[in-house]
């Protein structure tokens, strides 16, 4: 599947830990890895609630689902005019999830490399805040009768 | 009188002046200084015997990072000299974690917006605010010395007391 496939109004799913969400509202700054973190493609697997299901889920507090729309990412970062750094999705299936895509941020021209990001804090800050805006949560999953 | 000129002249009276109660910064408002009540008292650093109790909890919160990331050393030490900041202040953080990048995550909260001081394993100190409704963020590097990190707690301070109308104003020091 060519990552060319992702449409501005498709949406990505993201896992995100109790600690880091604000009064179940609010995505904040640290639950977003970088230079890139993981989602599943709603196009695929379209119950939100799917991707809480990694083993990763019962440890760490993930209890929250973020949601984020591709045509909301932002736009490419620089620090010192020269050299921009830009957020795009890329599908990344996996064995067990053919969904699996990953939000990767690369050197703006350049192939996403997975030991590549930012060295200046503040501009990790300002991504990582910035992304975190665009992500809105999903209200929690409540199992019916 | 310029912004960062004004809180300037705040902080070096407070050393000055002996300082005075910290409980008292609320008093103070960026349009209208006042040099008898200053954020900043002389006590220079923590009494463990005098400690807040939320000093103490932000201190157990640390540990316990520090438990499970015992090869940090820098963030540790960083993150001890903004805890002198913040009890000078009385500013508590509301949630304290590892950050995503090696290093600790102060987080102070408002009900339409954050801020952020992260103490990093790379010997540097970010601050960020962040307001919600218009997704507009001011992110800055702040020296480490703890003149630079008072003024940076201070402005976290204003802006997470200021009420949402309040005019928002840009501090000019940030590099």
């Amino acid at each position: 599947v060519s990552n060319n496939l992702f449409d501005e109004n498709d949406v990505l799913f993201h896992a995100l830990r109790e600690i880091h969400v604000k009064d179940n509202r609010t995505v904040l700054p640290d639950a977003i890895r970088l230079p890139s973190f993981s989602c599943n493609w709603e196009r695929y697997r379209d119950f939100p609630e799917a991707v809480l299901a990694a083993p990763k889920s019962d440890s760490e507090g993930y209890l929250h689902v973020g949601r984020l729309v591709v045509g909301d990412l932002p736009l490419p970062f620089s620090a010192d005019g020269k050299v921009y750094w830009e957020v795009s999705p890329a599908h990344d299936p996996i064995e067990s999830n053919f969904s699996h895509s990953e939000i990767r941020l690369r050197r703006q021209g350049e192939e996403y490399d997975p030991d590549t990001k930012p060295s200046s804090p503040k501009l990790k800050a300002e991504i990582r805040s910035s992304i975190a805006g665009k992500m809105r949560l999903i209200p929690r999953y409540s199992p019916r009768g | 009188m310029d912004d960062a000129l004004s809180r300037c002249a705040l902080y070096f009276v407070a050393i000055l002046s002996g300082g005075t109660n910290s409980d008292s910064f609320g008093a103070i408002t960026h349009n209208a200084p006042r040099a008898t009540v200053v954020p900043f008292s002389t006590s220079g650093l923590l009494s463990n015997g005098n400690q807040r109790n939320w000093v103490k909890q932000i201190k157990n919160n640390i540990d316990d990072i520090r438990a499970e990331n015992q090869q940090w050393k820098a963030s540790f030490h960083l993150a001890e000299l903004v805890l002198l900041s913040l009890d000078e202040l009385n500013l508590k953080p509301d949630r304290v974690m590892a950050a995503s990048d090696d290093g600790i995550s102060f987080y102070f909260f408002r009900s339409d917006g954050y801020a952020l001081i992260q103490c990093l394993e790379s010997k540097e100190i970010v601050a960020l605010t962040k307001e919600e409704e218009s997704d507009t963020q001011e992110v800055w590097d702040v020296p480490i010395d703890l003149t630079d990190i008072n003024l940076a707690a201070f402005d976290i301070k204003r802006f997470v007391t200021r009420q949402p109308a309040e005019e928002s104003s840009p501090v000019s020091y940030r590099v």
